[in-house]
């Protein structure tokens, strides 16, 4: 008899989600991770000063409303999650004093644009109405179902007038998008902000159906209360309830494959752990199929797939500061609300400042630049206990950088974060070495160091690209989740709807995982459907 | 809190408290634990500094979790605690590029239960090492050791794992004075650790190791009477009778290993809960009161794990207690265990010391202690200049390399080494000045470094993340003075004398408010005894499962 009937491998949100779910289906799960602590990208520590929580990788929730795991686990009605949704989302603050900002509401952000561009504003006011009936018929829930071929999926989205129009976008890179829609070249250096930011590159043609849902998304981010590692806490106390065994700090060697079927683990340790009816990995391919499965199990062609997947050449880089005070904002000083965005874009007066930005990383270069930043405690007052605030500067920057590569970085880390610091100073004078009690720094290379399925950084587990998204993540023949290997899933970001602690990947996973094993679903199909349902758009 | 009744709630989520959490759920009472940070674990704590893919253990490390009822009763290894055990021991570097290296005179044999055997081949190879200083302390380190054989180690787990008997009742060590057999000379009960160094040892390399030795074991100085318990466990962890030991992905990992087994036996949990009241009706402890204004029932008991000013005069009220009880609560020292830089330094190569020419093993030692070979300075300047200046002239730290053995904890070909010393006490300074020495220390440390050390230089360390006694306090706020025993392990607070004679068994005035905090005997270390034996008196007043019954322990 099987130690487990089900082994996950990667307690990151995915992980969890499959772990969680099948658990309460009264399957014995094991879930095993890397580190010592769960949660992948939910991670929540005190790593500048005690009592200030910083979140250290995954920050804001962009699919609260729409992710059917939050509600069929109950962790807002069962348990204690709460989501913060600030009024004023992100400001943009310009050099010469003048402001953007993106509220909740369009039309405040209607507003606010119009003092740059009365057509600029009517055209938001429009996007945003079009966007949010895309986003709810289609867009987001999306993620959360297994992708169909293209062809099947191109002609069931073209017979519905609203969906057409963001699948005919698909052709054009963010900044063609952005430029269609708005002729402020302030106006576009924000919506090329937000179309970006999750880490697609400006000038990359064919994915620009994410466009519009992440534009979207700009005005629709949460925080998680106490932090993103919270979430972790109670999908954990939920799947332990119901059962489940969680390890941390194992390090698996190789899975057990025999006769083309997988049957468990093996450790680095020399320990192995049994599994009767499947096996999920939450890594990236190259982890889950290369290094734990092996070459020789697979044939040529899915190999050559494999080899080729391709990480974004860009992250993030990060300074997490415990501050004395919380910030006070230069612009605010004539209109105290806009001391409460939830993000600040700074040092970005045009469109062509960013895309210098990103310029100068396809070259590996550091420059003195903008970013984007976000101070969670004004939001959130228990992430400082013992009073001040806490602060998180985010840069997008290279992996290699142009001298020395990844490595690189232990050397430049310092240096950088200092004149990331000095430029967030130019804009909250009260932000300075006096105010700061400690910072702590993440290079894209840490960010590997840290997770290493995040290779180079990714934090998608592998780069959006046409040939990598949709029906072909990570490529046609894993596209739903199970491998050539019986009993052997995946279910991380490299696999369909991607990352960004939607929970996508790993709901997906979960249904064929339930289907393939024959299991009694106990949850309902969540009514995020309903519409796209009734559009025949599903 | 969707179910606002529990039979046991315990207040904090440290170490003691998850350990009597899981043994009242795993004698059938539904139990809920109140933690006030948004991590359970307390003092087994890790975390990720200073950079990303570095784990810190930023309070308990070299944990030795594996000597604990608790490992055994509940096999923790099977809900992920995995201890590893360094071939090499304790031992010191000195300032003349030689070294003391000592190796686990006893090493575990059943990963399971944290049985040790004895390694005859370890044993010659120590008292070979302890010989090229002076053959009259290796006869006297296997001395030594015939005498924990002999008596001494079963009186001290006997000691440590149950509640201390009554006044007039000699304890298990207390014995030891009355038995010739024994080995113990009673006037090393009220010596004082400097004493004690100079009445076992010749060389002042055995002399040094033993003074610095006990700072790290007992948070005690030097000029400090030890107690028995102190003495012996010094004498243990000097001679590695008590294999060192690194808990896998850091000491957070036993944190989650004692929950995850109290959850998956029914055990709930709430963080960022912290409590402010415990209700009282005639009596007794009826339930607790949490910050956010929830009121829990408990229709058995309460157990506090946190410090007593917080358990009775804060939650309860100074009012409702006999005042001589009050000023004994008010007058607990907590100036011991109290006072040091923790921290790390994250590197690209490990620590390569100028005596590996003495003996190379040095390089590899779990507890590697770094230091002057001056007796004097360390028995009596140290503590001197650590209250003058707060940082001291001469360096005298603890250092363990935990990477060597702990791959987990570190990126492919990175390391770490986690640091202590010791310094002042928080009054002593500003909190201007303790922010500025967080930042000066580690510069100091570095250049101390270069007297032990040819590549600890700014090139090979990558960063480094340290706390002050202001940090450490803030963490843990039942850590008064940032005592993380919560109460110095003096003579005085030791024993039935631990936190004050009249709460010494575990109990309150209050009926069914139990303590079981490091306030308690035996004290702080992550040693597993404050819960345990606080549980033993709960299942006697309850009628509970007695595990130490069921497996034939003497303790």
């Amino acid at each position: 008899m099987a130690d487990y009937d089900g082994i996950i491998i990667g307690a990151g949100p995915n992980g969890m989600t499959v772990a969680t779910y099948l658990a309460k289906a009264g399957l014995k799960i094991l879930l095993l991770d890397k580190r010592y602590e769960i949660g992948g990208g939910l991670a929540t520590e005190q790593v500048t000063s005690p009592g200030f929580l910083h979140d250290t990788h995954a920050i804001y929730h962009m699919m609260v409303e729409y992710a059917p795991p939050l509600a069929d686990l109950e962790l807002d009605t069962r348990y204690d999650l709460k989501w913060i949704y600030p009024d004023l989302q992100v400001v943009m603050p310009f050099s010469d004093g003048t402001h953007l900002a993106m509220y909740k509401d369009p039309e405040r952000t209607c507003e606010s644009i119009r003092k740059f561009s009365e057509k600029d504003a009517e055209t938001f006011r429009e996007f945003a109405q079009w966007s949010q009936e895309a986003v709810d018929l289609f867009l987001a829930p999306a993620s959360y179902v297994n992708p169909i071929p293209p062809l099947e999926q191109v002609a069931k989205l073209n017979a519905n007038p609203i969906i057409r129009r963001d699948e005919e976008m698909t052709g054009l890179t963010p900044k063609q998008i952005v430029d269609d829609l708005f002729e402020n070249e302030r106006v576009r250096g924000l919506f090329l902000y937000l179309a970006t930011m999750w880490g697609l590159d400006y000038d990359l043609e064919g994915v620009g159906f994410l466009v519009p849902l992440f534009i979207n998304r700009g005005w629709h981010l949460r925080l998680c209360r106490g932090g993103s590692h919270h979430v972790t806490h109670l999908m954990a106390k939920n799947f332990v309830e119901n059962g489940g065994r969680i390890l941390s700090g194992m390090l698996v060697q190789n899975l057990i494959i025999e006769n083309g079927e997988v049957k468990g683990v093996a450790l680095k340790d020399g320990a192995t752990i049994t599994a009767g009816k499947f096996v999920a990995s939450s890594l990236n391919p190259q982890q889950t199929l290369i290094d734990m499965v092996g070459p020789e199990h697979l044939d040529d062609y899915l190999l050559k797939r494999i080899k080729n997947w391709k990480y974004t050449d860009w992250s993030y880089f990060n300074v997490h500061m415990a501050l004395k005070e919380r910030p006070r904002l230069k612009i605010a000083e004539s209109n105290p609300e806009l001391d409460n965005a939830l993000i600040y874009v700074l040092g970005y007066d045009s469109d062509q400042d960013l895309i210098d930005h990103f310029e100068a990383i396809k070259k590996g270069q550091l420059i003195d630049s903008g970013f984007s930043c976000c101070f969670p405690s004004v939001h959130d007052p228990i992430r400082v206990m013992n009073g001040g605030a806490v602060g998180l500067i985010t840069q997008e920057a290279p992996y290699k950088l142009e001298n020395g590569g990844a490595e690189a970085w232990y050397e430049m880390r310092r240096e950088h974060a200092e004149r990331c610091k000095n430029k967030l100073s130019q804009y909250a004078t009260n932000i300075n070495d006096d105010t700061i009690i400690w910072d702590y720094l993440s290079t894209p290379l840490d960010i590997e160091n840290k997770f290493p399925n995040m290779k180079q950084g990714c934090f998608k587990q592998g780069a959006y690209t046409p040939l990598q998204m949709g029906f072909y993540r990570p490529n046609e023949i894993l596209s739903e989740h199970s491998t050539p290997i019986k009993g052997l899933y995946m279910c991380g970001a490299c696999t369909h709807s991607g990352g960004m602690i939607t929970y996508g990947p790993g709901y997906c996973a979960t249904q064929t995982i339930a289907e393939d094993l024959g299991i009694e679903k106990w949850w309902k199909e969540p009514e995020i459907f309903a519409p796209g349902k009734a559009a025949g758009l599903f | 809190m969707a179910d606002k009744s529990y039979d046991a709630l315990v207040i904090g989520g440290g170490a003691n408290g998850l350990l009597v959490a899981l043994y009242l759920q795993d004698a059938g009472v539904q139990t809920a634990v109140f933690e006030r940070n948004m991590e359970i674990g307390g003092g087994l704590c890790g975390d990720e500094v200073p950079l990303p893919g570095f784990i810190t253990n930023t309070c308990a490390t070299n944990v030795r979790f594996y000597t604990t009822p608790c490992y055994e009763d509940f096999n923790l290894g099977e809900y992920g605690l995995k201890q590893i055990f360094p071939e090499a021991g304790q031992g010191m570097i000195f300032d003349d590029e030689t070294c003391l290296v000592t190796y686990p005179v006893y090493q575990v044999v059943d990963h399971n239960t944290g049985e040790t055997a004895r390694s005859s081949e370890n044993l010659e190879k120590t008292l070979k090492e302890i010989s090229r200083f002076s053959q009259r302390d290796a006869d006297t380190a296997f001395d030594l050791l015939e005498r924990v054989e002999k008596k001494w180690k079963k009186a001290y787990r006997d000691y440590m794992f149950n509640p201390p008997t009554p006044f007039g009742t000699p304890d298990a060590l207390e014995q030891l004075l009355q038995d010739p057999e024994s080995g113990m000379d009673p006037r090393w009960e009220v010596m004082s650790g400097t004493e004690m160094a100079r009445e076992l040892f010749d060389s002042p390399e055995m002399q040094c190791y033993f003074l610095r030795g006990l700072q790290t074991s007992t948070g005690n100085w030097p000029e400090d009477p030890l107690g028995l318990f102190n003495v012996i466990h010094t004498i243990m962890t000097c001679l590695n009778i008590t294999p060192p030991a690194t808990v896998m992905g850091g000491s957070h990992s036993v944190a989650h290993a004692m929950q995850r087994a109290f959850v998956s036996r029914g055990g709930k949990f709430f963080v960022e809960n912290e409590i402010e009241k415990i209700l009282v009706e005639n009596g007794k402890a009826t339930g607790v009161r949490t910050v956010h204004g929830d009121e829990i029932t408990a229709k058995q008991c309460v157990v506090s794990d946190v410090d007593l000013n917080q358990t009775l005069l804060r939650f309860i009220g100074e009012d409702q207690f006999d005042y001589n009880l009050v000023r004994k609560v008010k007058n607990i020292r907590y100036d011991r265990m109290c006072a040091a830089f923790w921290g790390t330094f994250a590197m690209h190569e490990p620590t390569e010391f100028k005596a590996a020419a003495f003996n190379p093993d040095c390089n590899a030692m779990p507890r590697t202690l770094i230091g002057p070979k001056d007796v004097e300075y360390i028995a009596d300047r140290q503590k001197l200049e650590c209250s003058m200046y707060g940082i001291p002239k001469k360096l005298c730290w603890f250092a363990g390399p935990d990477s060597i053995w702990d791959k987990t904890r570190v990126p492919e070909g990175k390391h770490l080494v986690q640091i202590e010393q010791y310094t002042g006490e928080m009054k002593y300074f500003s909190e201007a000045r303790w922010a500025e020495m967080r930042r000066e220390f580690p510069k100091e440390l570095l250049k101390q470094y270069q007297i032990y050390s040819d590549n600890m230089t700014e090139k090979n360390v990558i960063d480094s993340y340290f706390d002050t006694c202001m940090e450490t306090s803030r963490k843990n706020i039942n850590f008064i003075n940032s005592s993380v025993s919560v109460g110095a392990m003096i003579p005085s607070q030791m024993g039935r004398f631990r936190p004050i004679p009249e709460l010494s068994q575990y109990q309150t005035p209050v009926d069914n408010l139990f303590l079981c905090s490091a306030t308690t005997h035996v004290g702080g270390g992550i040693r597993g005894s404050c819960g345990y034996n606080c549980y033993k008196i709960i299942a006697d007043k309850y009628g509970l499962k007695k595990h130490w019954e069921l497996k034939g322990r003497s303790y």
